[in-house]
């Protein structure tokens, strides 16, 4: 082979490398925009937004204080106005105090497939409530918990409340309440019920529970001292306050030790939560002794974190994704408080959802069969 | 091919011998002791509970280890794409060049090697030194962690080894530069080109939306087309080693895209190397 034979056989090389390149190319093509599997995200409600405080201000709708008479020749100091579910709340709970923000929670990402869940086989129940005047998927605004006493807001403009309640006995109560009463067959009284200036619902066992949340509502009783839930406290879909006692009691079998290690260590427990998209919580712990609280927030940590190892052996995937989502913040320096933080991602509600959504119309339509 | 791999061993003995490889070495060991001897981590059932730097408070929170391992691994894979390919692309310039260097070059040449023997023999040396560096500095970081939290993963080791995927393309080009210029500046400022390019072509199209349709989106978009997604790879890296969304069939393809680029490269060494006259 002569060195000008040699010397034509090196083109190919630059064919070759052309062609690689020209390979190479094809097979990235596209893979700078492919799209990444979307991360599950959590969104914790740690503060209150610019929303939230639009939609607060816009609820203080009552007059609660008296007007203190002023000095002489001075103005009368403005009313202070309250949101009439917080003006409704005790000063002190004995196992805690929620207010779930229900229409919220109706047009959140997820709220038709809620709906569909609690719904689904109750369309007895519905109509009824429809037929009395009363949508809950649409008139209901908010549901607030504090101890024996359940109040409901929204528009009750053209609900029949006997009707709605089966109620039987109804007799007016202040100038602005009436109070409802049902009576059960053998002579008792059932759930007791009274609304106020057409505006709030009020449910409770006894009268009593009833009439006190309606004479706060009227500005009776002392005024000036803070309410267990504040303007401060109102963010988030759900949010309140409960004490520890009732969370214990549920954990004792459970855990004990962590569930005396609760009770003694806090002495309420902060509670907000995000259901916007998905749901995110954030509790904040709150105790007097750093000490004791420290140590309930290193328990805390770790049966979380025992439960998602546990829930990854028996090869529970989605109770250890869940959680996955848990952290026991830091506690600031010499602070008793500490936060605890979990979530649950959308891909999942929506996933439980629909099975709940499915299993249901699986029995609805079995019991349509046997009936048939 | 035991020829070509007894250059690769030569080159790897040579580096072995040059005070930055056992700087590199030394540096590394150096990390894993201050890792291994002032981080405190506070780790209870499962869980780390605070940990301490020299004393110093770096985190609190109460979360599983392998949650809590999730972003260290993370940060240890992204600096060690970044960090490495940017070492070793000035670390590694001068191989080529002193290779080439007058004497050597004639030496090497009467021996019975045949020159792309040669080229992918150092070619090849590289790579093995590169991924011996990553291989210590990823395992060192698993076995401190591993023994000090009892949470053990091969994730980080994984990421940082699909790292070397991307220097294969950088050192390729670096040598087939050396082979042109004979210098180990050229080379090195070669080797960073090929990152930065690599970066921009996974950046490509949002890079385009910002341009002019005409000439020069036109080039930009077929000048970047056979560079590997180098900042793509790297993503892939972070999050094999995080143990967070990686995507294998993503992966395969950035990797595939590499070495085809490689292998381009290294075609047009040979090519100019064949022509070359010592």
């Amino acid at each position: 082979m002569t060195a000008a034979s040699k010397r034509k056989l090196r083109w190919p090389w630059l064919v070759v490398a052309a062609l690689l390149f020209a390979a190479g190319a094809w097979l990235m093509s596209g893979s700078e925009t492919e799209k990444l599997k979307k991360e599950k995200k959590v969104t914790l409600p740690r503060f209150m937004t610019h929303d939230e405080r639009k939609r607060n201000t816009g609820r203080q709708t009552i007059p609660v204080l008296p007007l203190p008479a002023g000095p002489e020749g001075a103005p009368p100091p403005p009313a202070q106005i309250r949101d009439p579910v917080l003006a409704a709340m005790p000063t002190s709970v004995k196992s805690g105090a929620v207010v779930i923000e229900a229409n919220a929670i109706r047009n959140s990402d997820l709220g038709n497939l809620m709906i569909e869940c609690v719904f689904t086989g109750q369309a007895d129940t519905l109509e009824r409530m429809k037929d009395a005047g009363f949508d809950p998927l649409n008139s209901l605004d908010r549901v607030a918990v504090a101890d024996d006493a359940l109040m409901l807001t929204g528009d009750f403009s053209k609900t029949d409340f006997p009707t709605l309640m089966r109620a039987d006995h109804q007799r007016q109560f202040g100038q602005n309440s009436e109070l409802y009463a049902r009576r059960l067959r053998d002579g008792g009284t059932g759930q007791q019920m009274g609304v106020w200036k057409g505006q709030v619902l009020v449910l409770g066992d006894t009268e009593g529970d009833v009439t006190t949340v309606l004479d706060r509502l009227d500005g009776k009783g002392d005024q000036t001292s803070p309410r267990v839930l504040t303007q401060a406290d109102a963010y988030g879909e759900m949010y309140g306050v409960l004490k520890p006692g009732p969370l214990a009691a549920g954990l004792a079998e459970e855990n004990p030790a962590l569930a005396q290690l609760l009770e003694e260590a806090a002495s309420s427990i902060k509670l907000h939560a995000d259901v916007s998209h998905d749901v995110g919580v954030v509790a904040e712990i709150e105790g007097s002794d750093p000490a004791k609280t420290q140590d309930l927030r290193k328990a805390l940590g770790t049966a979380l974190t025992l439960a998602k190892l546990q829930a990854e052996a028996k090869g529970n995937k989605s109770a250890a994704e869940v959680l996955g989502f848990a952290r026991v913040a830091q506690a600031r320096p010499g602070s008793a408080n500490f936060h605890l933080e979990a979530g649950l991602p959308y891909e999942f509600l929506e996933l439980q959802l629909r099975k709940c959504v499915d299993e249901k119309k699986k029995r609805l339509a079995a019991k349509e069969s046997v009936a048939q | 091919m035991r020829i070509t791999l007894h250059v690769a061993r030569d080159l790897l003995r040579e580096a072995l011998a040059r005070n930055w490889v056992l700087g590199l070495l030394v540096g590394i060991t150096l990390v894993l002791t201050v890792l291994g001897l002032f981080l405190r981590l506070d780790v209870v059932d499962g869980a780390i509970a605070g940990s301490k730097l020299f004393g110093a408070m770096l985190f609190d929170d109460i979360v599983s280890t392998d949650k809590a391992m999730r972003p260290v691994y993370m940060v240890a894979a992204g600096i060690g794409f970044f960090g490495g390919a940017m070492f070793l692309a000035v670390a590694c310039s001068d191989f080529a060049p002193s290779l080439l260097s007058p004497g050597r070059i004639e030496h090497l040449l009467s021996l019975p090697v045949s020159r792309w023997q040669l080229l992918l023999g150092t070619y090849l040396g590289v790579l093995a030194l590169s991924a011996l560096c990553t291989a210590y500095g990823a395992l060192g970081i698993t076995l401190v962690f591993g023994f000090k939290t009892g949470f053990w993963t091969t994730a980080l080791l994984g990421g940082s080894l699909l790292g070397v995927a991307g220097f294969c393309a950088l050192y390729a080009a670096m040598l087939t530069s050396a082979l042109f210029v004979r210098s180990a500046a050229a080379s090195s400022a070669v080797g960073l080109l090929v990152l930065v390019m690599g970066i921009l072509a996974s950046a490509r199209a949002p890079i385009e939306e910002t341009l002019e349709p005409g000439l020069g989106r036109t080039l930009f978009h077929y000048g970047v087309q056979p560079f590997p997604r180098l900042w793509k790879l790297a993503e892939q890296c972070i999050r094999l080693a995080g143990d967070e969304n990686f995507n294998p069939g993503l992966t395969a393809r950035l990797v595939a895209g590499s070495l085809i680029f490689s292998l381009g490269m290294l075609a047009i060494a040979a090519w100019r190397f064949e022509k070359k006259d010592f």
